[in-house]
């Protein structure tokens, strides 16, 4: 047996460690080559390819992950690069699926089936190949195999970033059955739209991941499905002025609609002397109206998507944590969520050598900062696509544990 | 191969006892796993690994009761403390690090919290975070929030005890001046999770009255007051209603609606008929000015929109066109005949003067009234019977027992009427006199059962949390592969203190 007990009783406030992170003290090269990997494992969780792709090369360690997320973010060249540099790498299975990958991108067919058949390789992780398939087939244009592949990825892989919600929300909204029923529809915009809010960043990045999708569902030939994506997001999401406004000029003379309704009421209620009778007549004209450029279902949807309105008054702030540590259940963070969190919680790294390479390599604004309760090592900047900050977490050392004493299972072995 | 696993042994009772213990922490339920804990240290033959993890075991309920500092004192007893460096750590020292945090040992908050980052993705995540949130929870610290939310929402934990923690946070970081459909919103689902923890919470209300007790506690009445109400328009038990009564309504506020309705009516009988319409007229309006525009007492204006508005809106319109017309006609009808029945029945045979007046006020409006009333009265009961369909819905997969059906391998327990209907549907009284005399020494109230394929020991009755029925399954023999795998892993059977109980991917039924 090891000496594991502390035989001091008396003295209880002394010997707990300060952390499991050897690097308390200050920021050393050392202590950084642990974390880039991880950091870039958070990036990745984000679907922030090109950052990933950045940090990967700057960790410096694993080119079929370099490879990967250059091939994710649209740099074939530099996929290439990668694994051309260390052509050990295409010894190994995950090697030789990005190698095929990139090969069917420029486009052979041979490598393009190889890559479909590792989406249903039960070998693979099938969030990961999936999304390497959906880029490739996206490159080749081959939107049929790219929309499933999106709709998997994110249905059945349960990714929740924000470039493969978008992608979910065009794929589901496109491929729905053209005579379904409005409750069918409703239940397939709203879910499309959910799978956006899901991902828990800013209203202004999901604003512009909805006009995408917009766009996109446009672009294809459907004007509506990209209204009712619209209407069903203002229906779920925060009030949003802006998308607000786009709703409002696609259904041209909105007031005029309403107040003609309630004239209809209001002569209905006192031509029957306010029988409830006669509230049938409005309600019936009501069910069977559309909306201008909508059918008859998509009317109905769009009736039952009732955009929320802003509070008047002071804005509510309902999730305010106070600067609480959030380490312990978090790894990543998006947007202004994550300047708060620098801003409230993190203390910024002193300036080193070290802190002044990092901005360096990754451009201005770029921080290393450590909580200052469980000492892990945060990397907070623009990193983002558009310069969105990111916070991204690293790696903390797990304890080795002591044979007779088991942290895997807890109480209960 | 012999199945029984008759524990008459000592280390057979002790694998019982700690089965017993393992279920009650899963469940939930720190004050009966440390009484068999407890029981098993004092009268059970451990080794010094099982010792060990009994001792933490009791710490970490003591903790997680709010006694830290008697945890802090069994443990400084069987001297286990922190780590020898740095880079170990073991379910032992995770509890004391909880013990100590909750002393006030910052070093000890901080270790925990760096061990739960450095768990995070491993399996052991959960236990460290129920760990983190007893020990937050000592030092008053809003991370106990986030660790009930998390052990909720990621790790799907349904014992009540928890549940009614993040109900309460949830409802305490609502916005106040939120749109009333989003309050709404939350209110449903605050009703439907305390509903839904036990698919017997319609008799059970004590995690809604936990909820309501906390928020009073954070010195949120506005919230036990929404919630209350929202749990009355879900149709929750009775006695939940009755008991979180925590924010009363003044008493002449349902007055007041009343004595409008009768003001109006002596106006109708004793003034002019176009006095009387424009009192009725100024009721109506009251009425709709007095639910938008008045808010309830220590509520705000989006506040109490909610609370009247919360229940109704529960998908769809709850009445359809056909009902509502059919209402209508009835009340019609019911209207007319009554005034038709009134002219002919008119004793003097002759017009009377009061009546020629009011005529058409009488013909119009009484059928109108009747009319929206019965409007009214088919909404309410459409609102209920969906109500009561989804109840029974969600309550239907867990109707199991009665038939019999053995589960005693798949399952470590139940709580609840799960707990009750095996009992009664499947289990046997156990006659084991020594088992029986010692448990009923710990739980005067508890039942020894034993099922009659498995010969599992199974220890039931109202043992839970403010009564709540338990059901919990002691080892079971050897062809369960589970038990096998652990008898293989650790020390050869039989010797004594092997009262760890083994792993098992099994499932809790709630």
């Amino acid at each position: 047996m090891t000496a594991r007990r502390t035989p001091a009783p008396p003295r209880p406030r002394e010997p707990w460690p300060t952390g499991t992170l050897p690097d308390a003290g200050p920021l050393t090269a050392e202590a950084l080559a642990g974390q880039w990997s991880a950091w870039a494992d958070g990036a990745a969780a984000l679907g922030e390819d090109a950052a990933a792709g950045r940090l990967r090369e700057a960790a410096g360690d694993n080119p079929i992950a370099l490879a990967y997320s250059r091939l994710l973010a649209g740099d074939l060249t530099g996929a290439g690069r990668a694994l051309a540099d260390h052509p050990e790498s295409l010894d190994l299975p995950a090697g030789r699926l990005v190698n095929a990958a990139l090969s069917a991108a420029r486009g052979s067919g041979g490598a393009y089936e190889e890559v479909r058949a590792a989406a249903e390789d039960p070998t693979f992780r099938a969030s990961e190949t999936l999304r390497l398939l959906a880029v490739v087939a996206d490159t080749r244009g081959d939107r049929a195999i790219a929309d499933a592949a999106w709709w998997r990825l994110v249905h059945d892989a349960g990714a929740d970033d924000l470039p493969a919600a978008t992608r979910f929300a065009i794929a589901s909204v496109a491929m729905r059955y053209p005579g379904s029923a409005a409750d069918a529809v409703q239940a397939v915009v709203v879910d499309a739209v959910a799978a956006i809010a899901r991902t828990g960043r800013s209203a202004q990045a999901a604003r512009s991941a909805v006009r995408q999708v917009v766009r996109e569902l446009r672009g294809r030939g459907d004007p509506q499905g990209a209204h009712l994506v619209l209407a069903a997001h203002l229906a779920v999401a925060e009030p949003d002025a802006e998308l607000r406004a786009d709703l409002k000029a696609l259904e041209k003379n909105g007031a005029w609609r309403v107040a003609g309704f309630v004239a209809l009421t209001l002569v209905c209620v006192v031509a029957s002397a306010g029988m409830p009778i006669a509230l049938l007549v409005p309600a019936i004209v009501a069910q069977n109206s559309t909306y201008p450029g909508l059918d008859k279902t998509a009317s109905a949807v769009r009736r039952s998507l009732r955009p929320r309105r802003a509070p008047r008054g002071p804005a509510a702030h309902g999730d305010d944590d106070g600067g609480r540590c959030r380490c312990w259940y978090t790894a990543t963070l998006a947007d202004q969520e994550a300047s708060r969190y620098l801003a409230d919680h993190l203390l910024p790294s002193a300036t080193s050598a070290c802190a002044v390479a990092v901005a360096t390599q990754l451009g201005p604004g770029t921080t290393v900062a450590r909580c200052p309760d469980t000492s892990a090592r945060w990397l907070v900047g623009p990193l983002g696509a558009g310069n969105a900050p990111l916070a991204l977490r690293g790696l903390l050392v797990r304890p080795s544990v002591p044979d007779d004493d088991d942290l895997r299972t807890g109480f209960y072995l | 191969m012999t199945t029984t696993a008759q524990p008459q042994t000592q280390a057979g009772d002790d694998a019982t006892w700690a089965a017993w213990a393992t279920t009650a922490l899963e469940a939930g339920e720190p004050a009966v796993a440390e009484r068999l804990l407890r029981h098993l240290l004092q009268g059970g033959a451990l080794n010094e690994s099982g010792r060990r993890w009994a001792t933490s075991a009791v710490a970490g309920c003591m903790a997680q009761q709010g006694r830290a500092a008697d945890g802090a004192a069994l443990l400084a007893e069987a001297e286990l403390g922190p780590p020898a460096d740095a880079g170990t750590a073991g379910w032992s020292h995770v509890v004391a690090a909880a013990v100590a945090a909750c002393e006030g040992d910052d070093t000890a908050y901080r270790w925990l919290l760096s061990i739960a980052v450095a768990t995070e993705g491993t399996a052991a995540h959960s236990s460290v975070v129920e760990m983190l949130a007893a020990a937050a929870d000592g030092r008053h610290d809003g991370v106990a929030d986030d660790a009930s939310a998390l052990l909720v929402r990621r790790y799907g934990a349904r014992d009540p005890h928890r549940v009614a923690r993040f109900t309460a946070t949830v409802l305490l970081r609502r916005g106040r001046q939120a749109p009333p459909a989003t309050l709404r919103g939350l209110l449903a689902a605050a009703a439907d999770n305390l509903m839904g923890v036990n698919p017997d919470a319609l008799t059970d209300p004590a995690p809604a009255q936990e909820v309501a007790a906390q928020l009073v506690a954070r010195d949120d009445r506005a919230g036990a007051a929404l919630l209350q109400r929202a749990l009355a328009r879900r149709l929750c038990p009775p006695g939940a209603r009755g008991v979180l009564h925590v924010v009363r309504t003044p008493w002449w506020y349902p007055l007041l609606g009343a004595l409008a309705v009768l003001a109006v009516v002596a106006i109708g009988v004793a003034g002019p008929p176009l006095v009387t319409t424009g009192a009725v007229l100024a009721l109506l309006l009251g009425r709709v000015v007095w639910a938008h525009g008045v808010p309830r007492p220590g509520l705000t204006r989006q506040e109490s929109r909610a609370w009247r508005t919360v229940g109704t809106d529960a998908r769809g319109t709850p009445v359809r066109a056909g009902v509502a017309l059919a209402a209508s006609l009835v009340g019609v009808a019911i209207a007319l005949s009554a005034v038709v029945a009134a002219i002919a029945l008119d004793p003097a045979g002759q017009e009377p003067s009061w009546f020629s007046e009011r005529t058409p006020l009488v013909w119009l409006g009484t059928p109108t009234l009747a009319s929206w009333a019965a409007l009214g009265i088919a909404t309410e009961v459409a609102r209920i019977s969906r109500i009561r369909d989804e109840s029974r819905r969600r309550r239907a997969p867990a109707a199991l027992g009665p038939d019999g059906t053995c589960r005693c391998l798949g399952v470590i327990g139940f709580t609840g009427t799960g707990a009750t209907d095996y009992l009664a549907g499947h289990l046997m009284r156990s006659d084991e006199v020594r088992l029986i005399s010692t448990v009923r020494a710990a739980f005067p109230l508890a039942v020894v059962a034993r099922c009659p394929i498995t010969d599992a020991v199974w220890l039931c009755g109202p043992l839970g949390r403010f009564g709540r029925p338990l059901a919990l399954r002691g080892p079971v023999a050897e062809d369960d592969p589970a038990t096998e795998a652990s008898a293989e892993g650790a020390e050869p059977a039989g010797s004594a203190g092997s009262a760890v109980p083994a792993a098992s991917g099994q499932g809790f039924y709630l």
